[in-house]
């Protein structure tokens, strides 16, 4: 490879609090080259953030950083820490120099990550101005430059606008123009593409290959195993502030030793057939005791006696037809869809495809301007609410946001008693989404984002539904936890032969979880079909595209 | 002031949140530790008036309106520690037993405002839109007669003294809380665990009455508690105009207002009441901010 | 833009009309004749001619709905009647009273930004301690009322140390004391709500954005900081200048100075109902102009605000404030 590093950690460790206490990072060692790209992969927590941000000295207020090696440019930035933790190392500005000049900054969203109130002009103009000895329209000529360099379209008129203005792709490259704009040798990117849709978040991450190619280090912080494998030379898996398998993104990620790793990898629903478990299987213990097993015996023969109750359809839920608008938008537009009994419906789209408002309407929340939608064979959209409440038991829903959707006052007993109408049917409804009883006397505020969304699964249950609409139900949860929850619905949908249809914009999630597929765009269903037919022969362009998109483990491309 | 508006919501791309309170951000959750050393101040200050208000011969054995011309316009010493007014009563014993009327004012005034407001508030956000439309309407053009206007237009059609200028108070400040319990209202209104409990089948009574007034009435007591201060502040103010509680009365505006012609020689006659109401007011502040802070989480 | 502009002048002018209208029918609950109260009430012992002129003038031997097509005509010409205590034009009493309650509210409202925008972002850079303090100087400023500040500043700075006039005389002297006195409680209002800005803004990704840049402490305020800190001030300009009105009702009569808050006390005090009406009129006037230019300047300064369904930060109303707040 080539001559000295970049940027060299060695043994890093980080910590709030009194110096030497316990770190939220612990032992962390690498070193980036010119042209190369590591990345520090792990889940909510495990330190990646703090562990880039310490080669900035911007971890935060109260923070000590200790290293047997902390080293950027071939300078160390280590010294001794002050009384107060607040900068350590070198002077403010020393680290200034360091800042935009030698080490660039990409933070996740850049609606936020850069300033609402100011032009992206001065903002990316701000770099140049502090990091470079250019006049004020020099600047301006780089800036349109930079622009142009990260394929904004119309630079000089986007040169003006607000990150607001913008949309979550473009904004992006506007923040990714202001880290690069004095050209530093290395760039950290941390999850810069996580708020985006798949399809531009391939084109972002064409546009950070494109400089490494230009022979920038690059150090990439990411959850998603896949864009991590696609971009990556070298990996960091880091669990609790530790890094517990390190290497070749094609050795760590394909041949994982570590147990860690292993289900990291395991827990991606990418490619992984229907049935088959995303997490290791339930210890005995958190099994459902016996004790509960006769009433959920009771409730399994259901989908038998359904099977011969004429009366029964085979289709659950028919979507005939249903179109709504907002505004200038028609949100959906003529959509028509079929859930099979005991079956799942997958509806995939990237955000602003009107999936949401779909499930409203399914729902019954938001009444459509044409259309109607059967449930279980009888008219259920448009009606009154008086008729529809009756049977709203058999429809359950699962949010993305589980948190919101209980009210704060309450328990999850009270949560899940209000739901099933029988307080004694608390516990039983716990061990069906396995939690530990005692879970009903906490508040879901103080429960982990897994935790809430069994809980959310529990409520959904409840009232016995033979069909739960599913709303991106796993998209804010950590991968692991998302295998964990995956497998919770398969697991629920054998035991009550229950129904599903199934809202995701990841194209992972939803081939591993569907029968059937309607991919939505604009509104519309552009192809519906079998999950196998669908992902092997996609025919509208529009699915091709999605498909192409989407990062898959083992390097693509 | 988060918790009477609806938080801005945050775009959909939030990183996962699975375990709490690590690292990253760097700002550690102060929840919990609520009660700080002004909270206790406060608590502490609030305790004093009360027991002011409720016994105030604990703490002044004195009669407020004991007259002793001898002792006029003793300056603060020992025996009269916040001095004597003109006929001779000792300032002290009079602001301790000004807390009951002045309190008094406050929360009548304050009541009178917030139940107001409740009944519009709360009929903007869950009366449908007509309803709203009007009651939206008819605040803003209350709020185009900002403070006291409104009280002063109350005591020109009612003339002065103690009932209307509490009343005016009352009035004055209801279209401020009838706003915010109404965007409160909304909000809770509006609230995914209301659409959770309508999925679920719950008729509109039962999720008026199980989740959207407990919900949005809960914040009503940090209105309360921030707005009694106040309210005491302005019921003073329209007794130092000479519009409301009228001396001897023992009430701290009235108390300045009889001192204001004084001033030059005798400044005890006003600092000390006037001291007392900003005390009242600054602890209630810290009080009502205290449980704003915990009802916000 | 120009066409949320005309919906919020529309929304003025109906609110200018329904707060008419409303006092219109509000004095008419004055108990007894309303010819009697115009001429001061009951005690007032008015002449049988004074009230026939009264009646003749206000058209109130005619049907009420006739007096109030007439009151609404004549307010649309800018007549507001005659004051009675003053034996004047009412419109001009109040043009000889605006100006100084106008340069009286201005330069409080200056003052008061200045000091709460100095305090929240001098307060936020010094850690906790500096945090606590700023806190605590908010909550007293704000809970401290008028006459009594007024009070205390007159007893040390004319008083004592003879430094400023206790009586508000011409020149800038003058105004020193009463703008003090109205600018402190505000800017304690207005502080609480820009440092919690400020705060919002300094936990901001962008924020870290700013500095991994390379951006100085001060460039991050300067630049960044600052704008935020400010928006919500912006938005609270218009709920500011009904409250300074209303302090001024009180300073201008502590410090004797002439003006509208002390002509509308003495209105009040005299029942001088068409003084009374026309002060509040023109104050309603004022606090719907002042809403009106808030608002466009808040989508100035804030672009986010001008987005359709934009979830730009929005300010609370101050809760402290029997006037509530701004929007």
């Amino acid at each position: 490879m080539n001559d000295a590093p970049l940027v060299r950690v060695e043994n890093l460790r980080v910590g709030f609090g009194a110096p030497g206490g316990p770190a939220v990072v612990d032992g962390v060692s690498f070193e980036l080259h010119a042209g190369r790209t590591v990345a520090l992969v792990g889940e909510s927590g495990s330190g990646k953030s703090v562990t880039a941000r310490s080669l900035v000295g911007l971890v935060g207020a109260g923070s000590w950083v200790a290293a047997g090696a902390l080293d950027v440019g071939g300078a160390s930035v280590l010294g001794p820490a002050d009384r107060g933790g607040r900068t350590r190392g070198p002077s403010a500005a020393a680290w200034r120099r360091i800042r935009g000049r030698q080490i660039g900054l990409v933070l996740q969203d850049a609606l936020v990550s850069l300033d609402p109130l100011r032009p992206i002009e001065r903002e990316i103009g701000d770099a140049l101005r502090l990091n470079t000895p250019l006049s004020a329209a020099a600047r301006r000529t780089r800036v349109l430059e930079l622009l142009e360099a990260v394929g904004m379209p119309e630079p000089a008129e986007r040169m003006r606008q607000r990150s607001g203005e913008l949309s979550g792709g473009l904004r992006q490259r506007a923040l990714i123009a202001s880290a690069i704009a004095a050209d530093p040798p290395v760039l950290i990117a941390d999850e810069p593409t996580t708020a985006l849709d798949s399809t531009v978040q391939a084109r972002i991450l064409e546009l950070l290959e494109s400089i490494t190619a230009r022979g920038t280090a690059l150090l990439f912080i990411s959850h998603d195993l896949a864009v991590v494998s696609r971009l990556a030379d070298e990996v960091l898996v880091m669990r609790g502030g530790r890094v517990v398998e390190s290497g070749p993104t094609e050795a760590v990620l394909g041949d994982p030793q570590h147990e860690y790793t292993r289900a990291l990898v395991r827990a991606v629903p990418t490619g992984v057939a229907r049935g088959i478990r995303l997490s290791a299987p339930r210890p005995a213990a958190a099994m459902p005791p016996p004790a509960s097993a006769s009433n959920q015996d009771s409730r399994e023969t259901a989908p038998e006696s359904a099977h011969d109750d004429p009366s029964r359809q085979r289709v659950v839920l028919d979507v005939r037809g249903v179109s709504k608008r907002f505004a200038r938008r028609m949100a959906v537009d003529d959509v028509s869809l079929q859930v099979p009994r005991g079956g799942t419906l997958g509806v995939v789209g990237q955000s602003g495809s009107g999936k949401t408002t779909l499930a409203r309407i399914i729902l019954g929340l938001t009444p459509p301007d044409a259309g109607s939608v059967l449930l279980e064979g009888g008219a259920w959209v448009p009606a009154p609410e008086r008729v529809r409440r009756p049977r709203r038991p058999r429809l359950g829903a699962v949010y993305q946001d589980a948190l919101s959707s209980f009210d704060p006052r309450l328990t999850v007993g009270q949560i899940l008693a209000d739901a099933a109408g029988d307080r004694s049917r608390v516990t039983e409804l716990l061990d069906d989404v396995g939690l530990a009883g005692q879970v009903a006397d906490a508040r879901p505020l103080d429960l982990s984002g897994g935790q809430r969304q069994r809980v959310s699964i529990a409520r959904a249950l409840a009232p016995r539904p033979g069909l739960i609409i599913c709303d991106e139900p796993v998209s804010a949860l950590d991968v692991t936890i998302q295998a964990q929850v995956l497998d919770l619905f398969d697991e629920l949908q054998e035991r009550h032969g229950l129904s599903y249809l199934f809202i995701s914009h990841d194209l992972g999630v939803i081939q591993h979880m569907s029968d059937t597929i309607a991919v939505m765009h604009d509104g519309r269903v552009v192809e519906q079909g079998s999950a196998a037919e669908v992902f092997s022969n996609p025919q509208s362009p529009y699915t091709q595209s999605l498909l192409a998109a989407a990062p898959r483990l083992g390097r693509s491309a | 002031m988060t918790l009477l508006e609806p938080e801005v919501e945050s775009d959909a791309g939030r990183p996962a949140d699975g375990r709490r309170g690590h690292a990253g951000s760097g700002h550690g959750s102060a929840r919990g530790r609520v009660l700080g050393v002004a909270q206790w101040v406060a608590l502490g200050v609030i305790g004093v008036l009360l027991v002011a208000a409720v016994l105030p011969g604990l703490l002044a054995p004195g009669d407020p309106l004991a007259i002793d011309p001898a002792q006029a316009f003793l300056s603060p010493r020992w025996g009269h520690p916040f001095g004597t007014d003109e006929s001779g009563r000792d300032i002290y014993t009079r602001v301790v037993h000004g807390a009951a009327p002045s309190l008094v004012i406050g929360v009548a005034a304050t009541g009178i405002g917030i139940a107001l407001a409740l009944v519009l508030g709360l009929a903007a956000a869950l009366g449908g839109r007509v309803v709203d439309f009007g009651v939206s309407r008819f605040l803003e053009v209350l709020f185009a007669f900002p403070g006291l206007l409104l009280a002063l237009l109350v005591i020109t059609v009612y003339g002065p003294g103690v009932v209307t200028s509490t009343i005016a108070v009352g009035l004055a400040t209801a279209p401020g809380y009838a706003r915010i319990i109404r965007s409160q209202a909304r909000a809770v209104a509006g609230a995914p665990y209301v659409e959770a409990a309508v999925v679920l089948g719950r008729s509109r009574a039962r999720i008026l009455g199980r989740h959207i007034l407990p919900n949005a009435l809960l914040p009503v007591f940090v209105l309360v508690t921030l707005g009694i201060g106040q309210a005491i502040v302005w019921a003073a103010a329209l007794s130092y105009l000479g519009l409301g509680a009228e001396p001897p009365t023992a009430e701290w505006g009235a108390m300045l207002f009889a001192g204001k012609n004084y001033l030059a020689t005798a400044w005890w006659m006003t600092f000390f009441p006037g001291l007392a109401i900003v005390v009242a007011a600054a602890a209630t502040t810290v009080l009502g901010r205290a449980l704003q802070k915990r009802g916000a989480r | 833009m120009a066409g949320r502009v005309g919906v919020r002048v529309l929304g003025g002018v109906f609110v200018l009309w329904a707060a008419a209208t409303l006092t219109f029918f509000g004095l008419r609950l004055i108990p007894g004749d309303p010819a009697q109260a115009i001429l001061g009430g009951p005690g007032s012992q008015a002449s049988a001619e004074a009230l026939a002129a009264v009646r003749a003038e206000y058209g109130l031997d005619q049907s009420i709905w006739v007096q109030y097509v007439q009151y609404l005509g004549r307010l649309i010409t800018g007549d507001l009647g005659s004051s009675y205590s003053l034996r004047m034009p009412v419109a001009e009493v109040i043009g000889a009273q605006i100006g100084g309650t106008l340069l009286l509210a201005a330069l409080s409202l200056a003052v008061a930004w200045a000091i709460a925008l100095g305090l929240a972002t001098w307060s936020t850079r010094g850690g906790r301690v500096a945090g606590a303090v700023a806190s605590g100087l908010e909550i007293v400023a704000a809970a401290v009322p008028h006459f009594w500040l007024a009070t205390v500043l007159v007893l040390v700075f004319s008083t004592t140390l003879r430094w400023l006039p206790a009586v508000s005389t011409p020149g800038p002297a003058g105004l020193v004391l009463p703008v003090v006195t109205l600018a402190l409680p505000l800017a304690g209002f207005l502080g609480q709500v820009m440092r919690e800005s400020v705060l919002d803004a300094l936990a901001s990704p962008f924020v870290v954005s700013a500095r991994a840049r390379g951006e100085t402490e001060s460039g991050v305020r300067w630049r960044h900081v600052l704008r935020h800190g400010a928006l919500p001030g912006i938005a609270l300009s218009g709920w500011a200048f009904g409250w300074l009105i209303s302090g001024a009702v009180v300073v201008e009569t502590i410090f004797a100075r002439p003006g509208l808050g002390r002509t509308l006390l003495n209105a009040v005090q005299l029942r001088d109902v068409p003084l009374v009406i026309g002060v509040v009129l023109v104050v309603a006037l004022g606090y719907v102009l002042m809403t009106v230019l808030t608002d466009a300047a808040s989508r100035l300064a804030d672009p986010r605000l001008a987005q359709p369904g934009a979830t730009g930060r929005r300010v609370a109303d101050p809760v402290l404030t029997p006037s509530g707040g701004s929007r």
